[in-house]
């Protein structure tokens, strides 16, 4: 190489490493913001615990010594406050990274994992059983939204051996079973009782309340699942944003992967909405301001835009239990709160190239 | 590394009642930069997606390296062909390194290798993208961009370079630039580089090879002075052309025609 070329190659090189070092740290940092932010989390409510006393509580329950601590500040903290943290923060990971993976194959800046109609095949699902006490398999409701989640994903196989698995199928059925589901969910509504409404409004605005350690170990299972595999496709669902017929002659195969996909997106959002309800905006926010910090490439994209949706929720979950304390707002109702106005905010701050 | 090859054997490709392509015999086993050209509608681009695998033909075969390319995986296709189509965005933000590096994904592993990096710094040098490294791809103008999605099909160090109609949309400069690059590097990698092409003098100026279409076939085959006549011209085109020799190559002046 003459000299030219190689201050070529040692700009290009420098510059990508720097860039990749950039992009860790921002990982790095959306962790230990939403290590400080799980803290301070967890120090607030009506009885007073201190950040030392958090850390302490959860250092010696960790290292087997549990008994060393005060048992009313060990049940407020391990049982009562972390809980809601936790599921906050697996909650925020996996709807941001479904978010990811749901933008990059469908190539839409607008999808999110609800985008196939996922939040309200749960919806229904709930409906049922909250109301009628339909359950699929006698499953509880818990998984009758679950099963009601999935059903989206199986229509898509189903329709994608006719016509192919395109981003449009994808969305036009999204769309098409969100007004089906919506519409059957009303009509429930309609012939619900006052309780029984009042405990489908709660299901379905979105809450970490009542999601358990044995809840969240699902849900991480679940998201673990999810990151692995949207990690080792990251160059694959890059390249699947050049168009499919670019994609395939770089040797992706775009159908099967974005089937793959969809599943999993499946998995981890239906396996969230299931417990927790509707939380909106997370999934689709959150890539999209961490795409403005560190750029589109999918391989650090997932991890950032996990670290930042947990980040985020958490927060959202902070400004639920104090904006009108003692009362605590769902968490849904504080991330639509957020999210529409940031939402806006994006619209004006990206480029019309990101909307075209 | 030894040329691999491309070959069309009766060739058949239509859409329910409309036939496009009616039986294309045509064999690419040298390197050069071959032009295909023709009217719109003909089958050119038809023809050059049938050999990457990006359609099935109705009948017939596309056979690369004497093997039919249906029996090659995507992965495996990629690391023989790349492809530079007419029109290819990107839907995110990406910066033009990034764009290119894309092209590696048929030669690298999940993590970016030095490797990779110099491959990208190679084309960069090659394309004369210096200035642009760190640009968003989207908002490049149009030739600027053309050169990166050629950049990226040379990192995957293809034996086939195929591109659709790369310079529509550039202006004189870029189109000149364009192809007088892909015919030295054609020469200079020992590869083939197979174009679709509208522009017949600047097809004539440089290429090598030129595959003349006419009603989904195959009208004339060599190289441009033999295929570029004045009646070859009017048959397939339906215009009247003078062909004069300008530095050793064809000139096609067209006649225009007016109402009367």
């Amino acid at each position: 190489m003459t000299e030219s070329e190689n201050n070529i190659a040692d700009t290009v090189a420098v510059t990508y490493r720097r860039h990749t070092k950039r992009k860790i740290a921002f990982i790095v940092v959306c962790l230990v913001a939403s290590l400080i932010a799980s803290i301070y989390s967890a120090t607030l409510g009506s009885y007073p615990i201190t950040a030392e006393d958090v850390y302490g509580t959860v250092w010696s329950v960790l290292t087997g010594n549990g008994d060393s601590v005060d048992p009313t500040i060990r049940h407020i903290v391990i049982d009562l406050r972390l809980p809601r943290i936790v599921a906050g923060f697996l909650c925020g990971f996996g709807l941001a990274i479904s978010g990811v993976a749901m933008q990059s194959m469908l190539k839409n800046p607008l999808a999110d994992p609800y985008t196939m109609g996922i939040s309200t095949g749960a919806s229904l699902g709930a409906s049922l059983a909250i109301i009628f006490g339909i359950e699929l398999l006698n499953a509880g409701l818990v998984a009758n939204a679950f099963l009601f989640a999935c059903i989206p994903a199986l229509v898509i196989l189903f329709l994608s051996r006719f016509k192919g698995a395109t981003p449009l199928v994808m969305i036009l059925v999204g769309v098409a079973l969100n007004y089906l589901f919506s519409a059957i969910v009303q009509m429930v509504r309609l012939l619900a009782d006052p309780d029984g409404l009042s405990d489908l409004f709660r299901w379905s605005v979105g809450n970490l309340d009542g999601v358990t350690y044995e809840h969240s170990l699902i849900i991480m299972l679940f998201c673990v699942i999810g990151m692995f595999y949207f990690q080792y496709v990251s160059n694959q669902l890059n390249i699947m944003g050049l168009g499919d017929e670019t994609a395939k002659t770089m040797g992706v195969d775009v159908e099967r992967k974005r089937l793959i996909c969809i599943l999993l997106v499946t998995l981890v959002a239906a396996g969230i909405v299931s417990f927790t309800g509707v939380i909106g905006f997370v999934g689709l926010v959150a890539p999209h301001i961490v795409r403005i910090l560190i750029g589109s490439d999918v391989k650090y994209l997932v991890p950032a835009a996990g670290a930042f949706g947990a980040l985020l929720l958490i927060c959202s979950d902070i400004v639920a239990r104090v904006v009108v304390a003692p009362t605590m707002l769902p968490v849904g109702v504080v991330t639509s709160f957020i999210g529409g106005p940031l939402f806006l905010i994006l619209i004006l701050y990206n480029s019309k190239e990101e909307w075209a | 590394m030894g040329l691999t090859s491309l070959e069309f054997k009766d060739l058949v490709f239509g859409y329910e009642e409309k036939i496009i392509l009616n039986g294309v015999n045509l064999k690419f086993d040298e390197p050069g930069l071959v032009c295909i050209l023709g009217p719109n509608g003909v089958g050119k681009t038809t023809l050059v997606k049938c050999g990457n695998k990006l359609l099935k033909p109705s009948s017939g075969e596309a056979l690369l390296d004497g093997r039919n390319v249906s029996e090659y995986g995507l992965h495996e296709l990629a690391r023989k062909m790349a492809f530079v189509s007419a029109t290819s965005t990107a839907t995110f933000s990406m910066t033009v390194t990034e764009a290119i590096l894309m092209g590696r994904h048929p030669r690298s592993g999940w993590t970016t290798t030095d490797e990779d990096l110099r491959k990208v710094s190679e084309s960069i040098k090659l394309l004369g993208l210096e200035e642009f490294m760190d640009r968003d791809f989207r908002k490049l103008s149009a030739g600027q961009a053309q050169r990166v999605k050629i950049a990226r099909g040379l990192v995957q160090e293809p034996e086939i370079l195929i591109l659709d109609e790369p310079t529509s949309n550039l202006d004189v400069k870029y189109q000149m630039d364009v192809m007088k690059f892909l015919k030295t590097y054609a020469k200079t990698a020992g590869i083939l580089v197979l174009m679709v092409c509208h522009d017949l003098n600047i097809t004539a100026a440089y290429a090598d090879r030129v595959v003349l279409m006419y009603e989904g076939n195959v009208f004339a085959d060599g190289d441009p002075k033999q295929v570029l006549t004045e009646d070859n011209i009017e048959t397939v085109y339906k215009v009247k052309a003078r062909v004069i020799d300008v530095m050793g190559a064809p000139h096609i002046i067209l006649i225009p025609q007016y109402d009367e």
